[in-house]
C-alpha cells in the first residue's frame, strides 16, 4: 500500500510532465522537422510512403535570415535587463518585508501579490495609458517642465523593459523573501560581534545566503521574459522584434508552422541552459539538507 | 598586567514595562573565569547581550579596563561572544569562519593563514579547515565557534550556554577544554549558564542572578557553603529545609523545630533575636550515620542506590523527613526499614531569617 502510494506520488508529476510538456514538445519537434505546404495541416507528414521525409532545413533557414538571430539576441538582452531591474527593485522590497515586524509580513506579501487580482491585460493597458506620448506621465513631466516635448517612450524597447519588469517583479520578490526569511538572525549578530559593520554583514553574510533566492527569482523572471509576447506586442513597436512575437508572426501571419516550430525548439534549448546551470549550483544545498 | 577587568555599575535594563536587570553591579577580575548563573528570566542573557553591545542599558555603565563601553557598537568592542547556537556562517569553510574576524581587521595572506592554523591547533581541529559547518559534528562546531571568537584575541570572551547543545559525555570533555583554553590564554571568560554544576565546575567566581538582581557573588564554595540567602541556598545544590524558632542565642544558636526538637547551629553574622522565626537548611552530604552533635533517631524510609553514592530518605518524626547522601565506600550505610541514629555538625546548619 505504502509502496503503491509512493509510486503514485512519483507518477503524478511524471504524468503531468509527459502530458503537458513531453507530448507538446514532441509535436513541435515533429513539425519543426517537416516542410511547409499550403493545406490543412500546413506541413508535410514526417513519414510518407514508409520513408522518413523530415530534415533540418528549417533550422538552416533560421541561420540564413539575420532577423531570427536578432530577435533572439534582443529577447535575451531585454529579458536580462528586466531580470536585473527586478533584482534591483525586488531585493530591497524582499529585504524590507523580511525585516518588518512579524505581523506586518503577511499583509506586505499580500500587497506584492495584489496586482494578480486584476487581469494582466488590463494592467498592461494601464501602462499604455501611463507611458504613451499623450499619457499621464508625459503630461505630468511636461507640466513640471522636466521634458520639452511629449514623452517618447512608447512604443519602444524601454517601454517593453518597464512593462516586463513590472509584470515579473513579484516572481523575484517572493523567492528572495523566502530565502532572506530563512536566514538565522544570530548570524548577523555573530558577524557584528566579529567586527563587521552593517554593509560588510550584508555583503559577506546576508547576500550570499540569499543567493539561492535571487537565482530562483532570476529564473522565474528570465525564462518567461525571453518568450514574452503580450508586453512587446502592446508596448513595443515594430523596432522590437522579440522572439515571442516572431514565433507568433511565423505561426499566424506567415502560416509557416515548421519554421515557427524550429524557432520554438531553439528557444527551448537556449533556455534549458540557464535552468540546468541553476540546478547544478543548487545541488550542494540540497545535499546539505539531505 | 592582565587585561579584561570588567566593572558593571548599576546597570538597569527594561523591555517595555518589564525590568529585566535592576540596578545590577558586578566586578570581574582580569583573567578570571566568571559565571553568570540564574534561572531563565533572571536577566543573565540580557547582561551578556549588553556586554556584547547588542543592547544598550537604560541606566548604569560598563567599564572594560576603565574604558566606558557606552555607545561602542558590537563591531568595535574588544569583546567576542560564543553563541549558544554557535552561529557559524553556513556558506563559509571552517577556516573562513575562524578568519572572518581577522579579515575585518585587515589581516590577509600568509599571516591570516598562519593565525587560522594556530587557532585550529588551539582547539584541536587541524585537518578540518576546508570543511563546511554542515560537514562537522556538534562538538566540532562548538570548538570552531570558540576558535572564531578567540581568534581576535578579545579582552573578554562571552560564552552563552556553550554546553547546552552537547550531550553529557561531550560536556565533561568540553569543560576540561574550556579550562585549558582559559589557562593557556589568560583571557577573561564570562560564562552564562542555568546549569549550577557547570558554573561551579568551571568558574573561579560565580554570580547568581535572581529576577534581574544580584543574589550573591563569590567563589563556588562561598555560594554553596555560605549562601547569602535562602533563595541562593535553594538554587544551588540539594537542601533539606525546616522551619523553626530561635529559643537560645549564645555560643551557639538553639532553634526549636516543631515535632523534632532543638537543633544547634553555629552563630551567624546577622544574628536572629531570640523568638525570631527562621528557616534552617541542611545539605544531604553533611548528615552522618552515627552519634554526634545534633543526634536524632531516624527510620530509613527509602534508599536510592546511585552507584557512587546512595540517597536516603529518613523519617525523624511524624511529618519530618530529610534526605541524606553518603558515598558507597563499603556499600550502603543502611537499608530501608532500618532504625538508625543520625547526626550533623552544628557548623553545617544554614540559618536564614524568614
Amino acid at each position: 500500500m505504502n509502496r503503491m502510494m509512493r509510486r503514485l506520488l512519483v507518477a503524478l508529476p511524471a504524468a503531468w510532465l509527459v502530458l503537458f510538456f513531453g507530448l507538446p514538445f514532441a509535436l513541435i519537434l515533429q513539425v519543426s522537422l517537416s516542410r511547409a505546404v499550403i493545406g490543412q495541416p500546413p506541413f508535410t507528414p514526417l513519414f510518407a510512403g514508409g520513408a522518413f521525409q523530415g530534415g533540418l532545413g528549417n533550422f538552416a533557414l533560421l541561420l540564413e535570415d539575420d532577423l531570427y538571430l536578432e530577435a533572439i539576441l534582443a529577447s535575451l538582452g531585454l529579458a536580462a535587463g528586466a531580470t536585473g531591474a527586478c533584482i534591483l527593485l525586488g531585493y530591497p522590497m524582499a529585504w524590507a518585508i523580511a525585516g518588518a515586524p512579524r505581523r506586518w509580513r503577511a499583509p506586505l506579501l499580500a500587497l506584492v501579490a495584489l496586482p494578480f487580482v486584476t487581469s494582466f491585460l488590463i494592467r498592461v493597458y494601464a501602462w499604455i495609458g501611463l507611458l504613451r506620448p499623450t499619457g499621464s506621465l508625459s503630461v505630468l513631466l511636461q507640466s513640471l517642465g522636466l521634458i520639452d516635448g511629449p514623452l517618447a517612450l512608447m512604443p519602444g524597447t524601454f517601454a517593453v523593459a518597464i512593462g516586463m519588469t513590472y509584470t515579473y517583479l513579484p516572481f523575484m520578490v517572493l523567492p528572495i523573501y523566502a530565502s532572506l526569511e530563512k536566514i538565522d538572525p544570530t548570524l548577523a549578530s555573530a558577524a557584528a560581534d566579529l567586527g563587521a559593520r552593517p554593509g560588510r554583514i550584508f555583503w559577506s553574510v546576508t547576500l550570499p545566503l540569499s543567493a539561492p533566492g535571487v537565482l530562483a527569482g532570476s529564473l522565474f523572471v528570465f525564462v518567461p521574459a525571453v518568450g514574452e509576447f503580450v508586453v512587446p506586442e502592446l508596448l513595443g513597436g515594430p523596432g522590437t522584434p522579440m522572439i515571442g512575437k516572431v514565433i507568433w508572426q511565423e505561426f499566424f501571419n506567415n502560416r509557416d508552422w515548421p519554421l515557427a516550430a524550429a524557432l520554438a525548439v531553439v528557444l527551448l534549448v537556449l533556455l534549458a541552459g540557464p535552468i540546468a546551470l541553476a540546478q547544478r549550483s543548487q545541488a550542494p544545498t540540497a545535499r546539505g539538507l539531505g | 598586567m592582565k587585561l579584561g577587568a570588567l566593572s558593571v555599575e548599576g546597570i538597569t535594563k527594561r523591555f517595555g514595562t518589564t525590568v529585566v536587570l535592576d540596578d545590577l553591579s558586578l566586578s570581574i577580575a582580569a583573567g578570571g573565569f566568571f559565571a553568570l548563573l540564574g534561572a531563565s528570566g533572571s536577566g543573565k542573557t540580557t547582561l551578556l547581550r549588553l556586554l556584547a553591545g547588542f543592547e544598550s542599558p537604560d541606566a548604569g555603565r560598563m567599564l572594560l579596563d576603565g574604558a566606558d563601553l557606552a555607545g561602542v557598537p558590537p563591531y568595535e568592542r574588544p569583546v567576542n561572544l560564543v553563541f549558544q547556537s554557535y552561529a557559524l556562517f553556513p556558506h563559509m569553510t571552517v577556516a573562513a569562519n575562524i578568519g572572518f574576524g581577522l579579515r575585518r581587521e585587515g589581516m590577509a595572506g600568509e599571516e591570516l593563514r598562519r593565525r587560522v592554523g594556530e587557532m585550529l591547533a588551539l582547539v584541536r581541529l587541524d585537518g578540518l579547515a576546508e570543511r563546511k559547518p554542515r560537514e562537522i559534528s556538534g562538538g566540532q562546531a562548538q570548538r570552531v565557534a570558540l576558535a572564531r571568537a578567540l581568534a581576535k584575541r578579545p579582552k573578554l570572551l562571552l560564552l552563552d550556554e556553550p554546553m547546552a547543545a552537547l550531550d553529557r559525555g561531550l560536556r565533561e570533555h568540553t569543560r576540561g577544554e574550556l579550562k585549558r583554553l582559559h589557562r593557556e590564554l589568560g583571557t577573561t571568560f564570562v560564562l552564562v549558564t542555568h546549569d549550577q554544576e557547570e558554573a561551579l565546575a568551571l568558574a573561579d567566581r560565580v554570580a547568581l542572578l535572581d529576577a534581574g538582581r544580584l543574589a550573591q557573588a563569590g567563589s563556588p564554595e562561598d555560594l554553596y557553603e555560605r549562601p547569602a540567602s535562602l533563595a541562593v541556598a535553594r538554587f544551588i545544590g540539594q537542601l533539606n529545609l525546616m522551619e523553626g524558632r530561635v529559643v537560645g542565642a549564645g555560643d551557639a544558636l538553639t532553634i526549636e523545630v516543631p515535632r523534632l526538637g532543638a537543633v544547634r547551629a553555629r552563630p551567624v553574622a546577622s544574628f536572629p533575636a531570640v523568638g525570631a522565626a527562621v528557616a534552617i537548611g541542611l545539605r544531604p552530604e553533611k548528615i552522618d550515620f552515627g552519634a554526634g552533635d545534633n543526634a536524632h533517631p531516624a527510620m530509613v524510609a527509602e534508599v536510592t542506590y546511585l552507584g557512587g553514592q546512595s540517597v536516603y530518605r529518613l523519617r525523624l518524626a511524624e511529618g519530618v523527613e530529610i534526605r541524606a547522601s553518603r558515598p558507597n565506600r563499603d556499600g550502603p550505610a543502611a537499608r530501608a526499614g532500618e532504625r538508625v541514629t543520625i547526626s550533623w555538625p552544628s557548623a553545617a546548619v544554614l540559618v536564614f531569617p524568614t
